[in-house]
């Protein structure tokens, strides 16, 4: 069975994308979100084994939003989404607890090789 | 029309100080700063009545010796202060021996020179205040001709 | 939303992508072999294209990509670079400009008025139609193959083992942990090394295990002040196998080497070893600081303010003036002598702050000229003109008031220099001159001003055209022009009414004459003068005044004030005697290597009183063209940056100086204007 996906982002552009390159992938991407709070909302409704957080977003950002469904689950396996310059915020969300981060504007290559690698660990 | 005579009265302030031991005044509307007399630097070859410039938070402002302006003589070493001025783009700071203050005063109390005349039209008049005589200078004339002069 | 909070980035940094394309393109055009360039461009393409889709500009984003994939089919030696694709390339760098243009006009990269589709297609259409050169494209494979792939492994490990470092292990060992060296590599072009990085400390950590030591150490790591290996030594209960894997689970990573670490080695060897171990981190060392200092360079051109940040911030540092000057003053009057100290340090930082902030409003004039030898290629192009363009002085500095000003006059008269300078290939042929025009534009600091010129090897200004037709327009009439030079002639031109809107082609046209020109350089406070010669070319002379020009200059002393010369115009310092001074025709000299150069004594030519100088004296040898002459001074005091400022109107007779300048102790140094010292 193929590994659920749950997307987390603002911008509906890049869900899109990121929907079309995990799926090309041959993962199945359950939901999206569009800030943290929904993110944290959609995490315990879905459950999926992967989530993409992207890390600027209104309502809750995407920091906040891993600690929340750390909270819910301590093995989540968050990839972290973060624009370039965000290297000090990409820390603390790995102090946070996400496993992993892709840098936009993203290569479908990298985005892949992140969900991957985490999808083969335990 | 009727404009009678108190309407054309107009209340204004000057700032008196003294030079070659006459007050005088300018209007404080030019007025920047006053500032202590402070290093000035010569500049060679310029205008007999410019002493030099000075520096004045970073600006270069030419300092103009108002009493050879005037045709009086008056001992450098009294010059104490220098008003700093402003017309039309112009900076300039005038020594004087002392600043008395501002004073209020209104266009019935300015008379024509008569045997001051020697200001001629630097002077817009006298001002009297008490027994105080004021020479009223004129500070854009002033600075009109000395930029005019080649 | 994130896409506004980084429009203003993006469209910054687009308008640089946009300037380097052209730049590349240019470099192309030049030799289409430069595979630099063409891996530049690609490079930049895809930039471009990544930030485009990230901004969901996509139709900018498909055309930055259809170009990025023409240009790899290029590089790898698929497709072969023509002319033609040169062209298109540029054509698509123009479409991406408007583009950009329209974003920060409208909020849309659609054009309405350009078929971007079309040009889009046009770009598959060429890669659909490729032609097919298997021979490189294998070639290309096995290039990648040689790309650097490991580095060997380390045979010495790169990290200085100290006592306590081998304690500290020896103790780990005690308690069943395991010491290894490891090596991390990160692949070629990973994004945030530092949180990458951090991402396999988090693992180590995570696993039990604890990181000793790492070169570059952690600060640096943090910075991302490494290329792409790590080097550490670790302590885990976890077998190398196992570290390894974890470590390799990330990604981005691109190799891990993981060594068992025997402390024995550096404790029984440690006196031989040492001198081996000292010397490999020392190498690194210094190869690390090159890179580091590389980065630096790169942080300097790229910081980006905000101009209205730097308004204020000019503002503020008018206020800490005045401030300092009213604490100066109240200060005065109480005379204590505790704070003078203080006091006068604080003048001098706030000068030195404000000197600063000044210096930051300048920008070299290569911001304007960047966009030249682009638009200088087209028009030459669309004129069939053949044109060489020379570029000097893009370093000169300017307040950024100017730079916004000048671009629009610049433009024009390159484009007259192109129109009406230069001739076509046959002509000059046949004229005997070389068959392609050069054009020069350039700039550079001449005592007070920035001089800007822009001169071709065209065919002159016509003396009897121009005559002919300030006649027809009534600018002039006929007997007078007989009677005038051929300077005052070409003046002529500057006059409003000269060029009419018929014979404005769409080259030099868009409605800027030569009067406009010359309106907005005296609007600056500047001038604008022409020198023409027939058949010899072209010289159209700017002159900006610079109130804020900043300068280096030779401060010198005569009696007790400073004064300062430009350093650019200075062309040595010597010291004479009485003895050496000759006096020619009424003129004092020196012979310095058989040249005879005149002198003169500052203080004759300002008429200030001086004493005879008997002994030795300081010459400032000042070059203007080809010639020389030599200022006596007092003494010489340094080299300095100065910011020039003008003395204003009431000094407007004073033809000796060009300008004041506050110094570091509050003091005033008057500018010589070298050009009119020398009657």
């Amino acid at each position: 069975m193929s590994k659920k996906v749950l997307i987390v982002d603002d911008a509906a552009f890049m869900r899109m994308l990121l929907k079309d390159i995990i799926t090309k992938a041959g993962f199945e991407v359950v939901g999206e979100a569009a800030n943290g709070k929904e993110a944290v909302e959609k995490y315990k409704e879905l459950q999926p084994d992967i989530v993409t957080m992207d890390i600027t977003m209104p309502e809750m950002n995407g920091i906040e939003a891993v600690k929340e469904i750390k909270k819910i689950n301590p093995d989540a396996k968050i990839i972290m989404v973060s624009a370039m310059g965000q290297q000090a915020m990409v820390i603390e969300a790995i102090q946070a607890g996400a496993r992993d981060f892709i840098v936009k504007p993203f290569q479908p290559a990298r985005v892949i090789e992140a969900i991957k690698k985490l999808a083969e660990e335990g | 029309m009727e404009i009678s005579e108190k309407e054309l009265v107009r209340e204004f302030e000057v700032l008196s100080f003294v030079v070659g031991d006459q007050e005088m005044a300018f209007d404080v509307d030019y007025v920047e700063i006053v500032i202590d007399k402070t290093d000035i630097t010569p500049v060679p070859k310029s205008k007999p009545m410019i002493k030099g410039i000075i520096n004045l938070r970073g600006r270069i402002v030419p300092i103009i010796d108002l009493a050879y302006v005037l045709g009086t003589d008056v001992d450098e070493s009294k010059y104490e202060s220098i008003v700093v001025i402003k017309y039309n783009e112009i900076e300039a700071g005038f020594l004087v021996e002392s600043v008395k203050g501002v004073l209020r005063t209104s266009t019935q109390e300015v008379e024509s020179m008569g045997s001051l005349e020697k200001y001629g039209e630097k002077s817009k008049g006298l001002i009297k205040k008490g027994d105080r005589l004021v020479v009223y200078l004129d500070v854009a004339k002033i600075i009109d001709e000395i930029a005019g002069e080649e | 939303m994130m896409k506004d909070e980084y429009l203003g980035v993006f469209i910054d940094e687009t308008r640089e992508a946009i300037q380097q394309m052209n730049d590349v393109l240019l470099r192309i055009e030049q030799n289409m072999e430069d595979m630099e360039a063409i891996n530049e461009l690609f490079r930049i393409l895809h930039t471009l294209k990544g930030m485009a889709g990230t901004m969901e500009f996509n139709t900018m984003m498909t055309l930055c990509h259809r170009m990025e994939n023409l240009l790899d089919e290029i590089r790898n030696g698929r497709m072969l670079l023509t002319e033609d694709i040169v062209d298109r390339l540029f054509k698509g760098a123009d479409v991406i400009e408007h583009m950009l243009n329209n974003i920060v006009e409208n909020g849309t990269d659609e054009l309405e008025d350009i078929d971007v589709k079309g040009l889009i297609s046009e770009f598959e259409e060429m890669l659909e139609g490729k032609v097919d050169l298997s021979e490189p494209a294998g070639k290309a494979k096995a290039e990648e193959k040689t790309v650097p792939e490991s580095k060997g492994e380390a045979e010495e490990i790169p990290i200085e083992i100290t006592d306590d470092l081998l304690h500290v292990i020896n103790e780990a060992k005690e308690k069943g942990f395991n010491p290894y060296y490891v090596k991390v590599s990160l692949k070629e072009g990973t994004q945030l090394k530092a949180a990458r990085m951090y991402l396999v400390f988090h693992k180590i950590e995570d696993k039990g295990g604890e990181i000793l030591r790492t070169n570059p150490p952690v600060e640096d790591i943090e910075d991302e002040k490494f290329d792409l290996d790590v080097d550490m030594i670790v302590v885990i209960k976890e077998s190398a196998e196992e570290l390894s894997k974890d470590i390799t689970s990330i990604a981005d990573i691109d190799k891990v080497v993981v060594k068992e670490f025997e402390p024995e080695k550096f404790q029984a060897g440690k006196e031989v070893k040492k001198e081996k171990i000292e010397e490999k981190p020392e190498i690194e060392k210094v190869t690390a600081s090159k890179k580091v200092d590389r980065r630096k360079k790169k942080i300097t051109q790229t910081v980006r303010v905000d101009i209205e940040k730097l308004d204020t911030l000019m503002n503020l540092m008018g206020e800490l003036v005045i401030a300092r000057s009213r604490i100066v003053e109240t200060l005065k009057k109480y005379n204590i002598k505790e704070v003078d100290e203080s006091l006068a340090q604080l003048s001098r930082i706030t000068l030195d702050l404000q000197n600063i902030v000044m210096k930051i409003r300048m920008v070299p004039i290569a911001y304007v000229f960047n966009r030249f030898p682009r638009m200088v290629r087209d028009l030459a192009k669309q004129m069939k003109k053949e044109v060489n363009f020379v570029v000097e002085g893009e370093e000169t500095e300017l307040d950024r008031t100017f730079v916004e000003e000048i671009g629009d006059p610049l433009l024009h008269l390159l484009r007259n220099a192109i129109d009406h300078g230069i001739e076509p290939k046959e002509e000059r042929v046949a004229k005997g001159k070389p068959p392609v025009g050069t054009i020069v534009l350039s700039a550079r600091h001449e005592g007070n001003n920035v001089v800007i010129e822009v001169s071709d090897d065209g065919r002159g200004l016509d003396r009897e055209k121009i005559t002919r037709r300030a006649v027809e327009r009534g600018l002039i009439d006929e007997a007078k022009a007989a009677t005038l030079p051929d300077e005052k002639i070409f003046e002529l031109i500057f006059l409003p009414g000269f060029s009419t809107k018929e014979e404005v082609t769409e080259v030099s046209g868009r409605g800027v004459g030569m009067d406009v020109v010359k309106n907005v350089v005296e609007s600056l406070n500047g001038n604008v003068s022409i020198e023409s010669q027939k058949d010899k070319g072209t010289k159209v002379t700017i002159r900006l005044p610079l109130t804020l020009a900043i300068i280096q200059a030779l401060l010198v002393k005569v009696n007790d004030f400073v004064y300062a010369i430009p350093i650019a115009t200075i062309d040595s310092t010597l010291k004479i005697t009485k003895e050496d001074i000759q006096v020619v025709q009424d003129q004092e000299v020196v012979v310095i290597r058989q040249e005879v150069i005149p002198i003169i004594k500052l203080w004759e030519v300002l008429q200030l009183p001086h004493e005879d100088v008997e002994d030795s004296m300081n010459v400032v040898i000042i070059r203007m063209g080809n010639k020389k002459y030599g200022i006596v001074v007092d003494t010489l005091i340094g080299q300095d940056d100065i910011v020039i400022k003008s003395l204003g109107k009431l000094f407007a007779d004073v033809k000796e100086f060009s300008g004041g300048a506050v110094l570091g102790d509050g003091s005033i140094a008057l500018i010589l204007d070298v050009a009119n010292l020398m009657v």
